[in-house]
């Protein structure tokens, strides 16, 4: 396996991932990835914030169903981030999973992914009830509630172990 | 060169530009702010701009404006820890011209902000849900993203253009 993935990075494809320009000089294809990496981020974790922020009952005009419209984004941003991420690794796989805190952020992107899914599911149960005014309002139950702060601490540790991998990522190997 | 060395040194003598340098963590936490700043700045822009835009029709204009606290607050988030940024190697981020884009464009998007606040903020917040806004809106939302996203792309492009300087 190992061996493998030396091959590979040796190959043209992982090389121009790592070392090549994206269409133009002086425009590396590692940093054009790093930028849509970035773009899948700030959507997803962005939009997730918001939604968490509506659902925890800060933003009660926002109606569920608008909320649904608003996660169905954050999903695009997450697939945005998935695919610039898997490329990322294939410029440098092995140092990748040399990396332990690789694997920290790999775990609580699925945390934080699981967590999405069940934020999705609980947002499409929600029913408006009667306020004391005589309007209507669509509470979220506290088991909602909870699955969005779960959603935001798995992106937050995310974006720390993201922020850190770079620092105590070890020397390429020969 | 924009600033002359005395000014420089002002900068990388600016609390708490020797913290930085003498650290290993106080650089990679700026970062995780950073990060955090711009996912609450983008994200409620995300909303607020794409339903200008005609999208998510189903929120009136005001409920969306609502989520503006967040914006104000991931933009200051990102102004402290981009002064961190700055005071811990002021000369290589001054001859950095993907750093200066960025400001401008930073600019630019304040000018838009301000000429949204001016123009149409108060129309916006009678827009009801269903309700179309109109081509001014629509063209100052589409500003807003893609200057913002513009920022975001410089930002992590800027060691593409960085000359080594300490």
């Amino acid at each position: 396996m190992w061996n493998a993935m030396r091959t590979f990075e040796a190959g043209d494809f992982s090389s121009w991932l790592r070392e090549g320009n994206f269409i133009i000089e002086p425009f590396a294809t590692y940093y054009v990835l790093l930028g849509f990496h970035a773009i899948g981020m700030a959507v997803v974790v962005g939009i997730c914030f918001m939604l968490s922020s509506r659902i925890l009952g800060f933003q009660l005009v926002v109606s569920m169903a608008a909320a649904r419209h608003m996660l169905r984004l954050a999903w695009w941003g997450f697939w945005l981030n998935l695919a610039s991420g898997v490329l990322l690794i294939l410029a440098q796989p092995r140092r990748e999973f040399m990396t332990e805190l690789f694997w920290v952020k790999m775990a609580v992107i699925v945390w934080a992914v699981l967590a999405m899914r069940s934020m999705g599911r609980g947002l499409a149960a929600v029913r408006p009830v009667a306020d004391a005014r005589g309007g209507v309002v669509e509470l979220a139950p506290w088991s909602l509630r909870v699955t969005a702060l779960m959603v935001d601490l798995g992106w937050l540790l995310a974006i720390v172990s993201g922020r850190l991998v770079g620092y105590t990522q070890p020397p390429p190997p020969l | 060169m924009i600033m002359n060395p005395a000014q420089l040194e002002w900068f990388k003598q600016a609390w708490p530009g020797p913290l930085v340098r003498s650290t290993s963590w106080f650089f990679s936490f700026g970062e995780i702010l950073h990060f955090i700043g711009l996912c609450l700045l983008l994200g409620s822009l995300l909303v607020i701009d794409l339903r200008l835009m005609g999208f998510f029709k189903k929120l009136s204009v005001r409920s969306v404006l609502s989520f503006l606290p967040y914006t104000l607050f991931g933009f200051l988030l990102n102004a402290v820890s981009g002064w961190i940024f700055f005071t811990s190697n002021p000369a290589s981020y001054i001859e950095n011209p993907a750093f200066l884009l960025k400001m401008g464009l930073i600019a630019l998007a304040g000018v838009n902000a301000l000429a949204f606040t001016l123009l149409e903020h108060r129309r916006m917040l009678l827009i009801g849900p269903g309700e179309d806004t109109p081509a001014l809106s629509k063209a100052l939302a589409a500003s807003s993203l893609l200057l913002w996203f513009g920022v975001l792309l410089l930002g992590r492009w800027l060691p593409i253009f960085t000359v080594g300087t300490n």
